[in-house]
């Protein structure tokens, strides 16, 4: 089964994500933050990022920073979503090593086949 | 799943609303980054959850929120009070919303309304001048409750709005706030605009009987002629409990009754269009009188021909032409309901979504990286293509499928080639996917949003200082949160019943082994019971603390409010107060501390409204301008002690003993006996506050009885100690948790009775020589303190003993409030733990008695209420 | 006092603030047939109007208050008194 990680302070937002994340067949992890994060995928690996950005402790930029120097995330797809909608928003997310920006609120079809897609488990 | 999405939303709402709401206290008090960070954060995580839902005047609102708090950050705005209560006036909203949503699972019908108001609020500090207020005065649909107006009122309404504009409010104040000292209907009364109003019962009266006149159960509904910010201003205190609506005149033209189908209808119609195009308004008023003189009444087509006459001397043809339609059964086009819902489409095939992700990739690579990002992502680039080429067309994936296998070079090399492969034969779907996005939001990534080509390497905001290196906090706990369990409260309400009835059942156990040695004489037996009995009492004790603590809950949800009632009461005052909160992580029973909250908001507003003076005051008596309310928690022994003190003007015992003398609640004789302590404590008594107006004197009074019977009915007891010019300590005492209760059973005249350990001081046997007669009351002297004593046989109505007087009183001296009194019993029994439940049924109106308990062999134990023995 | 009792009704006049409340519900709910002239009320608290509603007495006198005369609209009407004072 292939595994995502949802990095999301929010736990309504974390509940809707595994809620369409399990239905399009993930095992879903979650962390609160960019640092829990960061611990979660040194202990697991993952085949697709679900990552917020704007999280105590550590945003969802300088989570995906940390985790493209790590060997244990650097190659993993990241899908960044956030309430922000301005053409700046997902360049900063690019720069930060996204590989996808969506913007809040994402309809569950979209989330899970763009998830289903990157994460190489789409039929 | 949405239903439990929401069930999970509306606590994590709330909890963002209070991190608000304190942040934003924290922040007028001094400018704090950190609290401001939190309230950021909070509002923006509230907005980003709330797009899940079909919450659409919340998002917008808290957006609203949002940008102005975006402004503050950057320093481009001060953080003025009036920002403040516009944004607490704004989260109260969305918190009223909140409620609305849990119980309703939708916004009020006014949300929308409500929200626009407020939005263009926040907005005129975010744009000074600007007049994007416009917005505002739009007008909304009407809030649904006009459709239950009669027509009449509705037809006088419409009469007096003549061009201006028109506000419909509602007003439901809550059913405590009387305690707060508010006066609805005083409230009401003083709106701008009124024009006609409806008070409404939110729920039938009680029985006269049981009646209870301090329950605010109305509701206002109200039509103004004024605008719907001036409106909203004059409810600003009262915001979560009321909503209001920019409404337009003919919102006001309801129909209602049953339709009726007679053919003589569509002749009206056909008759009244002839009379709407020759502009011959007095032939169309006509005509419809006399129709309405031949048909019923009640038809919705009567009463739009009553509308009818009545709009057409002024109105514009629009409406009338609405509604010679509903009379005539043609409606004109507009009037129908557009049910067109949100038809989910075909999934799109995934070759599509795989093409905006590769053209995503391209985007990504056109950005420059930031700092030792550059070879990760690559890598996480190759990765994503290499996973998308299964959906893609057969000649594409191979040639991408080449571009990924020929590696070499430096990564600016390998972006450049696979830029260069993504662009070669790349779907134009940026473009079909904005096209799209209206019509198809759910198969089309917003990624479609991102500018085709950004500039190559061009640094993408490289100076924006909002990208900071991560500071993860060594000092705190780094393996992430506490796990935390939310559990609605009626399961843990139902388990500590249970573990309520074990602590009473395992009680059984112990008459059991007495009735085995009793009965069947086996000491062995009895022994073994006994030992068992221990083992279930410890685990039972075990699991009572246990399920106690999950029910602690720290005082400070109680006292979380005060910073912003305080903060609101005093600017309505004019008066300046700190607010002193100590011992807020002291814990005690959920239930407790319900119980407290209304009593303990009365008692502050009584400090601020009388006690504390205004700063002119204070200086003219030689104290600092500033006064301080200092509310307090801490725990002694099994009780939870609260104290509200001001500095304020404190109490005076002779105007207190004045008032008490004329009003007959005490005579000269018992006044001149009385300290100043127990005089200033009069205030709590029943009837002393309701004989004449009580700010006419210089300390409280409004309903403290209320207060003390509130917390007397949790078990606990209010007292005041006040020094005139020096302030007042209002000290309240509950007891930690309500479910079990220690008691000691007392016989008297042969029946038994309960007793609760915690107001048992000790146990005395006094000879018949040492009481004394004073003033008709027995008392007795214990270490130098006289003690009233009580026959608890007489109090009760008993029936006389014949036996002679006994050597020696058995007496248990109890603590009723401060006060000590001895009660006169015949003996006392055991020590036990049960569950007190209230009096119902024939027992209900009994009084003497604060409840019932069950007893381990199955009777049934009356539980005396000590203050109404005294 | 902002409440009296007169021989035929209970007279409520000037302002009538929420201590009222209980009294005048005692007093209302002491009469069989009571009949309540507003003639000369100003003002009342929402716990007044409140008891008002209640206990539905016969009403005597039109309050001066839109949202008193709101409040009191479904109760009965008593008719004037048989003498002199205004109603």
């Amino acid at each position: 089964m292939a595994r995502v990680l949802v990095v999301d302070d929010a736990t309504t937002v974390r509940m809707y994500y595994r809620d369409v994340l399990e239905e399009a067949g993930f095992t879903v992890e979650e962390a609160v933050n960019g640092f829990e994060g960061l611990e979660k995928a040194i202990e697991q690996s993952f085949d697709l990022l679900v990552v917020d950005v704007n999280m105590p402790k550590m945003d969802g930029y300088a989570f995906l920073r940390q985790g493209r120097a790590m060997p244990e995330l650097r190659a993993v797809p990241a899908l960044m979503i956030s309430t922000e909608s301005e053409p700046q928003d997902s360049a900063r997310a690019y720069a930060a090593g996204a590989n996808l920006y969506l913007v809040k609120p994402v309809q569950p079809q979209t989330l899970a086949e763009a998830a289903r897609v990157m994460a190489g488990i789409a039929s | 799943m949405k239903n439990a999405l929401l069930a999970q939303f509306i606590p994590e709402a709330r909890e963002l609303l209070e991190i608000a709401g304190s942040g934003m206290l924290q922040l007028e008090k001094s400018n704090d980054a950190d609290a401001l960070n939190d309230i950021f954060r909070a509002v923006h995580t509230l907005k980003g959850t709330s797009g899940l839902f079909d919450v659409a005047p919340l998002t917008t609102l808290v957006h609203a929120a949002e940008d102005l708090l975006v402004e503050v950050r950057a320093g481009a705005l001060t953080l003025e009070p009036e920002i403040v209560d516009g944004l607490l006036d704004s989260l109260d909203l969305v918190g009223h919303w909140i409620d609305a949503l849990e119980s309703r699972e939708q916004l009020p019908p006014d949300a929308d309304g409500m929200m626009k108001g407020r939005v263009a609020a926040l907005r005129r500090w975010l744009d000074g001048s600007t007049p994007k207020g416009a917005a505002v005065t739009e007008p909304q649909p009407a809030p649904a409750w006009i459709a239950g107006w009669p027509e009449e009122d509705l037809r006088a309404a419409y009469r007096a709005a003549a061009d201006g504009p028109l506000t419909a409010w509602s007003y439901e104040p809550d059913e405590a706030c009387f305690f707060r000292g508010d006066d609805p209907a005083h409230l009401v009364s003083g709106a701008p605009g009124l024009v006609r109003l409806r008070v409404v019962l939110r729920q039938p009266f009680a029985p006269l009987e049981t009646f209870d006149p301090f329950l605010c159960l109305l509701r206002f509904e109200v039509i103004s002629a004024a605008a719907t910010e001036v409106v909203a201003d004059h409810l600003r205190y009262v915001a979560d409990q009321a909503s209001v609506a920019a409404i337009r005149s003919e919102d006001l033209i309801g129909l209602a009754g049953p339709q009726d189908a007679s053919e003589i209808f569509g002749d009206f119609a056909a008759q009244a269009r002839r009379h709407l195009a020759a502009d011959d308004r007095n032939g169309l008023a006509a005509a419809a009188e006399a129709l309405l003189r031949i048909v019923g009444p009640d038809s919705r087509q009567a009463c739009a021909l009553r509308w009818i006459a009545f709009l057409a001397p002024s109105a514009a043809p629009d409406p009338l032409l609405r509604l010679i339609g509903e009379i005539g059964g043609d409606c004109p086009a507009g009037t129908a309901v557009n049910q067109e819902g949100s038809e989910i489409a075909p999934a799109a095939p995934l070759r599509h979504v795989a093409e905006q992700i590769l053209a995503a990739q391209a985007a990504v690579l056109g950005v420059a990286a930031d700092d030792g990002v550059a070879e990760g992502r690559i890598a996480a680039v190759r990765t994503v293509i290499d996973r998308c080429l299964p959906h893609v067309a057969p000649a594409r994936a191979s040639r991408l499928s080449q571009t990924l296998a020929s590696r070499g070079g430096d990564d600016a090399a390998e972006t450049r080639r696979l830029r260069e492969a993504l662009a070669a034969d790349a779907e134009p779907v940026a473009l079909t996917a904005q096209d799209r996005a209206p019509s198809v939001p759910a198969t089309a990534p917003s990624e479609a949003r991102l500018p085709a080509g950004a500039p190559d390497g061009g640094s993408v905001d490289a100076g924006s200082t909002e990208i900071k290196a991560p500071e993860p906090k060594p000092t705190e706990e780094s393996r992430g949160p506490v796990r935390m369990l939310r559990v609605e409260q009626g399961k843990v309400d139902a388990l500590m019943n249970f573990v309520a009835e074990l602590t009473v059942a395992k009680n059984g156990l112990a008459y059991l082994a007495e009735r085995v040695e009793q009965v069947s004489g086996s000491r062995q037996l009895g022994r073994e019971i006994k030992e068992q009995y221990a083992v279930i009492d410890r685990i039972a004790q075990g699991l009572q603390v246990g399920v106690m603590a999950i029910r602690m809950m720290p005082v400070s949800q109680v006292f979380q409010r005060f910073p912003r009632l305080v903060r609101d009461i005093t600017r309505k005052l004019g008066k300046d107060v700190t607010l002193v909160i100590q011992g807020e992580d002291t814990e005690a029973d959920k239930n407790v501390l319900e119980s407290l909250a209304d009593p303990l908001i009365h008692m502050v507003r009584n400090s601020l409204d009388h006690g504390i003076e205004t700063p002119e005051a204070r200086r003219a008596a030689g104290k600092p301008a500033q006064g301080t309310l200092r509310l307090s928690a801490r725990q002694e022994n099994d009780n939870v002690i609260i104290e509200v003190a001001d500095d304020g003007g404190g109490i005076d015992p002779q105007a207190v003993r004045e008032k008490a003398l004329r009003s007959g609640l005490i005579t000269a004789e018992q006044a001149a006996q009385m300290s100043p302590e127990e005089l200033v404590n009069l205030v709590f008594a029943a009837g002393f506050s309701t004989r004449e107006q009580v700010s006419d004197l210089s300390g409280r009074g409004v309903g403290m009885d209320v207060v003390r019977s509130a917390v007397r009915k949790a078990g606990g007891d209010v007292w005041l100690s006040s020094r005139v010019g020096a302030g007042t300590c209002v000290t309240v005492q509950l007891p930690l948790t309500m479910a079990v209760t220690r008691i000691v059973t007392i016989a008297v005249r042969g029946q038994q009775f309960g007793v609760v350990m915690d107001s048992v001081v000790e146990t005395v046997k006094v000879r018949p020589s040492q009481i004394h007669r004073i003033k008709q009351r027995e008392t007795f002297i214990l270490r130098d303190a006289v003690i009233p004593l009580v026959r608890l046989a007489d109090s009760l109505g008993l029936p006389v003993a014949g036996d002679a007087v006994p050597e020696e009183e058995a007496v248990m001296v109890v603590r009723v409030g401060r006060e000590r009194v001895g009660i006169v019993v015949d003996g006392f029994r055991e020590r036990m733990e049960v569950i007190v439940r209230p009096l119902d049924g024939l027992l209900a109106g009994l009084s003497g008695f604060s409840g019932t308990a069950l007893l381990g062999d199955g009777r049934v134990l009356l539980v005396l209420n000590l203050p109404d023995l005294i | 006092m902002p409440f009296d009792l007169r021989d035929d009704c209970l007279l409520l006049h000037g302002h009538c603030p929420i201590e009222e409340g209980e009294p005048l519900l005692d007093a209302l709910r002491g009469t069989a047939c009571p009949v309540v002239d507003l003639s000369g009320l100003e003002q009342a608290h929402t716990a007044i109007l409140q008891v008002l509603m209640a206990t539905a007495p016969a009403i005597r006198g039109c309050p001066a208050d839109p949202v008193v005369a709101a409040c009191l609209v479904a109760l009965p009407r008593a008719e004037a008194p048989g003498e002199g004072r205004a109603g």
